[in-house]
């Protein structure tokens, strides 16, 4: 049978974290570091509690850039998760030089501490917007919270179906450029709000 | 807007193989060297979780050389079960032990500062960012004389700040501050170190160690703190944890209701 989920299996991350939440969910998965078995997948999950450029060399080291593009070139669905969502994008300020998978063309910047007045990391329970429509926030109630642990963001941009959390600066709290999925906020953390969302993502038809 | 967190905090003494996970009991502190039992583990977690905990601490004190390894294993059962973050320290030594508990799935490991010791905060912070490690300076004061835990006499209270900044060269993400004390005391939090540390502090700051009254939270949430830790406050007060967050929110603090 086909798993419907591929979970990369990154070496510094927090695969533990998103299995678990899956479990919860009655996911059927496969974790893996293996092309051809993740190749086989209905869809990828790239957790990611590292940094861009450590996450970037581990997905480089197991040849994995290119079924994380074949995969998104053959519309199936894929989501990044936190520092998987940010090797998704074309670079990062956190590790300059180290290019990203390129699926989308934002770039990562870290969140400006003196300028906004904030704590770097961004940690804890920071409430997300949403659009009426957003289909991975359906059932998530108006007003909800997430959890989030990060030192760099994706600036939000008002034309595409995104999310949003303020934090000195408005962040892309999750974006869907098509079946590509990103979630700044670890879902996996964020109690019955990301298992709603999870379970939303596991709902998208390709 | 960012919510402050609320943070129970469970010490564990004892995870040997024998012992289910549901068997695994908890308890709190006094002064760091007194424990006292407050139930079991599995069900404390889920209450809390229940009742929308924003992070829970689980720390491990004077466990068995021989039961070490049990540190993962425990935790590992738990966040089946549990999904709230979990910050857990308690004697971490070495890269190993902190990788088998981030396999686990926790959000972040507590370290305590020792100067000998910064090169794991360097390497956990390399590894899995500076958000996954919070260091704690654990201290006292006795007339006028800070004192770090480790035996270090710091000086001036206004010297903890020389220590905050060797912890942040380190790479730490958040550092937390106890009296040790104060611990288990429900006398109030000492915050004269929150003050100095929270006015400099550009990582996220958390207290804890005597919380002993509403009125303590709100002390340490306005002087400064992002978190704040309660051990003996919860399991002795009587106090329902959503009262708790509800009470601060109505008195200004930012706080998640859902």
């Amino acid at each position: 049978m086909t798993p419907k989920v591929g979970v990369i299996q990154v070496e510094y991350g927090n695969v533990g974290s998103v299995t678990k939440a899956l479990d919860r969910l009655n996911a059927n998965y496969v974790v893996s570091l293996e092309s051809r078995k993740l190749a086989g997948c209905e869809s990828l999950l790239l957790p990611g509690v590292s940094s861009f450029g450590s996450l970037m060399g581990q997905l480089e080291r197991s040849d994995l850039v290119q079924v994380i593009s074949t995969h998104i070139s053959k519309g199936r669905p894929v989501l990044g998760l936190c520092a998987g969502f940010q090797v998704l994008c074309s670079l990062s300020e956190e590790s300059p030089g180290v290019s990203g998978v390129g699926a989308l063309s934002d770039e990562v910047v870290r969140i400006p501490s003196a300028l906004s007045g904030v704590r770097v990391p961004h940690q804890g329970w920071n409430e997300v917007r949403f659009s009426g429509t957003n289909p991975l926030f359906k059932q998530v109630p108006r007003g909800a919270n997430f959890y989030f642990s990060h030192s760099y963001y994706i600036p939000f941009k008002a034309n595409r179906e995104n999310a949003t959390t303020n934090y000195g600066v408005a962040i892309t709290a999750s974006l869907q450029d098509d079946l590509i999925v990103g979630a700044q906020f670890h879902p996996e953390k964020s109690q019955k709000n990301g298992h709603i969302f999870l379970r939303n993502f596991l709902s998208l038809q390709y | 807007m960012l919510k402050k967190r609320l943070i129970p905090k469970l010490l564990v003494q004892e995870a040997s193989p024998e012992i289910s996970v549901e068997q695994v009991r908890c308890a709190v502190s006094s002064r760091y060297q007194q424990f006292r039992e407050t139930g079991t583990l599995l069900s404390q977690l889920k209450i809390y979780e229940a009742n929308l905990a924003d992070e829970i601490q689980i720390i491990y004190v004077g466990m068995a050389a021989r039961d070490q390894a049990q540190k993962a294993r425990l935790i590992d059962e738990v966040t089946r079960v549990v999904s709230t973050p979990l910050a857990v320290g308690g004697s971490i030594r070495t890269l190993d032990e902190a990788k088998q508990l981030f396999d686990t799935g926790i959000e972040k490991l507590l370290l305590s500062f020792h100067p000998k010791r910064l090169n794991l905060v360097s390497n956990v912070a390399d590894l899995w960012g500076s958000q996954a490690v919070n260091v704690a300076i654990d201290y006292s004061i006795r007339d006028n004389v800070l004192t770090l835990r480790s035996g270090r006499d710091v000086g001036r209270v206004e010297d903890v700040l020389s220590v905050f900044e060797e912890i942040k060269e380190a790479g730490a993400g958040e550092v937390s501050l106890n009296d040790v004390s104060r611990d288990g005391s429900l006398l109030g939090p000492e915050t004269a170190v929150l003050r100095e540390v929270a006015l400099v502090s550009r990582i996220p700051v958390v207290v804890g160690s005597g919380i002993g009254s509403i009125e303590d939270f709100l002390d340490c949430y306005r002087a400064g703190a992002d978190g704040v830790t309660a051990g003996s406050f919860f399991a002795f007060r009587d106090q329902n944890f959503q009262q708790v967050r509800n009470r601060l929110r109505s008195l200004g603090i930012a706080m998640r209701t859902a």
